[in-house]
């Protein structure tokens, strides 16, 4: 039996979760083996904006404008995992991104090589579906 | 005992990446779950809804 939640309710939990965030954190996206605990190696890290997340709307939240990582570290492993993390390196979220389960298939993957440039242009968070 | 379950969150991006030996960009839809059954889905292959998809070159 599912839990359905009022809007009022998602909004409260997504916008505690970005509030976690804090000033300067960071997207990272990351190999496979990550866990919030222990994170796996970088592939690239993306600065977000000092206001990570808009307010909550119907249960998800907006990012702010995210800079782009111009020389990403790279590694010759897929990216498996994204992580949005504090300026400390805390992991607040993470999930996996495995191209896998993809309707179009990603042939090994989501790969960042050394000094590609990563830009994320959209980036939404939601706590809790409808 | 009743099997209560809360709805699960998500994370969707799009981001391009620029490759640095080509300056060919590349550009992907990723969505993931947070919730640990579909991340194993994810990780699996078996959802066939949610990944990574890749939107251009």
């Amino acid at each position: 039996m599912a839990v359905t939640h009022s809007t009022a309710a998602r909004n409260a939990a997504t916008d505690a979760v970005t509030a976690l965030i804090g000033a300067s954190g960071n997207l990272v996206f990351r190999i496979t083996g990550s866990t919030v605990a222990s994170p796996s190696a970088a592939a690239a890290t993306l600065p977000l904006s000092a206001t990570a997340f808009g307010a909550s709307s119907s249960g998800t939240a907006t990012a702010n404008p995210i800079t782009s990582d111009t020389n990403a570290a790279g590694n010759a492993s897929a990216v498996a995992f994204a992580t949005i993390q504090t300026s400390g390196g805390t992991v607040v979220i993470q999930c996996a991104v495995a191209a896998s389960g993809s309707d179009i298939n990603m042939t090994g993957g989501l790969t960042v090589a050394s000094g590609d440039t990563v830009s994320c242009s959209s980036l939404t968070y939601t706590a809790l579906s409808a | 005992m009743n099997d209560l379950k809360g709805t699960i969150g998500e994370l969707t991006m799009t981001i391009q990446v620029t490759r640095k030996e080509t300056g060919k960009v590349e550009e992907f839809k990723l969505t993931g779950f947070l919730d640990a059954d579909q991340l194993k889905e994810l990780q699996n292959g078996s959802n066939t809804l949610n990944g990574g998809e890749e939107c251009g070159n």
